[in-house]
């Protein structure tokens, strides 16, 4: 054979290795005992990820991946039904009103029960038992601001109206539990224009007093670190918002095991304990698996 | 009318483009300043209206030290016509020969007057050219004008460097003999740089031979030819061969096959 | 697509405010970078050593990923329109910088002697030869400027400063393909039509010379 047949034979042998190397890599990776948790894009979501994860690790032998960080709402959920994700975090309130679509309700239970049913039926996703505590939607503001102007409550927040600029993420303004609806149901509204922005920017923003008012989380550990106070929902707009994980039902099936193991979770986290772990991780800098981990131990989960 | 007194001009590489040179030019008359490229006769122009100041000497306007002068007024009073012409695109004819009046704050009636005198001094027709564009002209269009912008303020002096030089034959020729004519009306005193001897010898009324910086000879072209200083000024009239009959010269061609 | 549609119709003032809105942060970025970088440029036609550093330095910025340059505003300027007016005016300022350079430098020294030699002062040289000379080019920066700007400035809703950016981030955090392409499409058609606009005010500026 000529020499310069005899190269290019070799060079497409070389390259049919490669892909088969490539390939058979890729196969092996669609690993049978391999789970993705997923989480939302705030610091709490992140240490619950890292805390669901680090129990499947300790307890079950499963491989986890982990996707935390991933986005809003809406980003976990579309990846968590696309499969792309087999876990993540989500709060009661938030399943009932943005996804569900469905009018608020105030009892918890009741919320509880009713997405855990409707998520099974319509989409085969599986609510486990509520790690404890109630996240819920707040209207935050600074300390110092509130007691001068004497606010505890959002119907308080009427009165100041003309004078007070709110920030607010992205989602905060299309949510069914969000801002165009908030202000319908206490039936006034800012004057002037809520600012719109990155979830991570609202807290600088409220800190640096370019904004008043933000769209907090009732277990938010920045709450404390900068000293905001988080308004009283009088008139009982934001519905429950539990913090249960919620998983996709086939892969529930294939490994039972996962409701065993982070059901030990179930009622073990209470506001307080996640404010805390919050700010650990917000104020004083610690690193989210750590924190998690800490927690794990001091429960006597691992 | 412009003396030039024992001047110099040494660039900071070491380059000496003038070498201490001294003449005057007369009121009324064409100077022409002539000889191989690099002989420093660029350089001599652009010294008159300070483009290029001098390292060493004098130069005088009707008496006064240039130095004396602002250099921008000094400018615009003195008729400057480049070989690439210079006509800002952008500007109607109009525009670019009423240039100076404007920089000298003429009234607009004063300008529109003097140009429409001016063109059809130059033989184009006002009402046709005054808002045309240079794009839409021949060379030989653009070099008139730009012969009118240097004269638009009515200057004493009008310097030229080689402002035919970029014409073809037919139109230089054209715009030498019209130069002329309308030189023998103004009575301007030009200061004319040219590397073309048979221009020289047409327009000049005395001519300056110049080479590495020095004059050679600065005479009439009948004395030039008549009496040449040397060799060197014998070579640069060339193959040309002119007779002089008093004060009209011909001239005789000779070409070897 | 009859899905977008009706999105579209429903949503329509608000889109429109913030279509104004995106116009105001670019034109406001665009408008400083013109005020500040034309006569840089020819500053720099002054000082031609200044030249290459200014430039470069300007170049440096433009690489900048712009998310970047938006982030590091914020400790600076704090959230809204101000950090995104700064962020998107450093970025308008490369592409008008060097064409009033190069522009201005680009104007054939012979007419420039012409105009000395007539008796112009630097000043007037200045704005009777040079600028009218190299405002096609300048222009042509500037549309460069405009069009890059109205892409960049998608991203400032990120940072509080509204804009079409705005709905394309609530479109993404919604999961909502309509709603994202509610400020996108519109932000397309914002930077076409600028872009056709300033192209023809280049080409009438060419016409003359």
């Amino acid at each position: 054979m000529e020499l310069e047949t005899k190269m290019f034979i070799k060079k497409v042998c070389v390259l049919l290795v490669i892909t088969l190397v490539f390939a058979y890599a890729g196969c092996t990776k669609k690993n049978e005992k391999k789970i993705v948790i997923g989480s939302k894009n705030f610091t709490e979501q992140v240490i619950l990820g890292e805390m669901v994860s680090i129990l499947l690790e300790k307890k079950t032998d499963l491989n986890v991946e982990r996707k935390l960080n991933l986005g809003g709402t809406f980003i976990c959920f579309e990846a968590l039904k696309q499969g792309d994700i087999d876990l993540y975090l989500e709060y009661t309130g938030t399943g009932l009103t943005a996804i569900l679509k469905m009018p608020v309700i105030s009892d918890p239970q009741k919320v509880y029960n009713l997405v855990k049913e409707a998520y099974k039926k319509r989409f085969n996703l599986v609510w486990l038992k509520p790690l404890g505590f109630n996240n819920t939607y707040t209207l935050t503001m600074r300390g110092k601001q509130a007691e001068e102007h004497n606010t505890k409550t959002i119907s308080d927040l009427a009165a100041w109206k003309d004078k007070f600029i709110a920030g607010f993420t992205h989602e905060f303004f299309e949510r069914p539990d969000g801002y165009p609806n908030l202000i319908k149901h206490y039936g006034f509204e800012f004057t002037k224009k809520p600012r719109e922005m990155d979830p991570g920017l609202m807290y600088i923003a409220i800190a640096n007093e370019e904004v008043d008012i933000i769209c907090g989380f009732a277990t938010d550990g920045r709450i404390l670190a900068f000293n905001l106070v988080t308004l009283k929902d009088d008139k009982d707009f934001f519905p429950p918002y539990w913090a249960v994980p919620v998983v996709r039902g086939e892969t529930l099936n294939k490994h039972p095991e996962i409701a065993k193991v982070l059901n030990q979770l179930a009622g073990k986290i209470n506001n307080a304990a996640m404010i805390e772990m919050n700010y650990k991780v917000d104020k004083k800098g610690e690193d989210s698996k750590k924190v998690a981990t800490e927690f794990l131990h001091n429960i006597g989960l691992i | 009318m412009i003396e030039f007194i024992n001047v110099s001009k040494i660039y900071p590489d070491g380059h000496q483009a003038v070498k201490d040179i001294s003449f005057t030019v007369k009121e009324g008359e064409i100077f022409v300043l002539i000889g191989p490229s690099g002989c420093g006769k660029t350089t001599t122009l652009k010294i008159i209206n300070r483009l290029i100041e001098p390292t060493s000497g004098r130069i005088l306007i009707q008496e006064m030290d240039i130095n004396n002068y602002n250099p921008i007024v000094l400018r615009r009073n003195i008729g400057y016509v480049i070989q690439e012409i210079g006509l800002f695109p952008h500007l109607t004819v109009g525009e670019n020969i009423g240039l100076v009046p404007h920089l000298k704050k003429w009234t607009k009636t004063d300008k529109k007057k003097r140009i429409s005198d001016l063109l059809k001094m130059i033989g184009l027709e006002p009402d046709i050219f005054i808002n045309k564009y240079p794009m839409q002209l021949s060379g030989g269009q653009k070099q008139r004008i730009g012969v009118a912008r240097a004269l638009a303020a009515d200057p004493q002096i009008v310097l030229m460097d080689e402002p035919f030089g970029a014409l073809d034959p037919i139109t230089k020729e054209q715009l030498q003999d019209e130069f002329l004519k309308l030189q023998r009306k103004l009575q301007k005193t030009v200061v004319f740089v040219t590397h073309d001897i048979m221009e020289a010898i047409k327009l000049g009324d005395r001519l300056a031979i110049m080479r590495n910086g020095t004059t050679v000879q600065i005479d009439s072209p009948v004395n030039i030819i008549n009496n040449s200083a040397d060799d060197f000024v014998r070579r640069f009239l060339g193959e040309h061969r002119f007779q002089t009959d008093g004060n009209t010269i011909r001239m005789e061609k000779t070409i070897t096959k | 697509m009859i899905n977008f549609f009706n999105f579209f119709k429903d949503r329509l003032s608000e889109i429109a405010l913030l279509t104004l809105e995106h116009i105001e942060l670019t034109a406001m970025a665009v408008g400083l970078a013109i005020i500040i970088g034309v006569p840089l440029g020819i500053l720099l036609t002054r000082y031609k050593k200044l030249s290459a550093m200014v430039l470069g330095i300007a170049s440096i910025i433009q690489t900048i990923p712009s998310l970047a340059l938006l982030g590091f505003m914020v400790p600076l300027f704090g959230i809204g329109t101000k950090p995104a007016i700064v962020a998107l005016f450093l970025y308008a300022l490369l592409p008008i910088v060097r064409n009033t350079f190069t522009g201005v430098e680009g104007v054939e020294p012979t007419l420039i002697e012409a105009g000395i030699g007539m008796g112009m002062t630097n000043f007037q040289l200045l704005y009777m030869v040079e600028l009218p000379l190299a405002l096609p080019v300048i222009m042509a920066g500037i549309r460069t400027s405009t069009v890059i700007n109205v892409g960049i400035t998608t991203l400032c809703a990120l940072i509080g400063a509204g804009g079409l950016g705005q709905l394309i981030f609530r479109g993404i955090s919604m999961v909502n393909a309509n709603m994202i392409l509610a400020g996108a499409v519109p932000a397309a058609l914002l930077a076409l039509f600028l872009d056709f606009l300033l192209g023809q005010m280049e080409k009438l500026l060419s016409q003359k010379n």
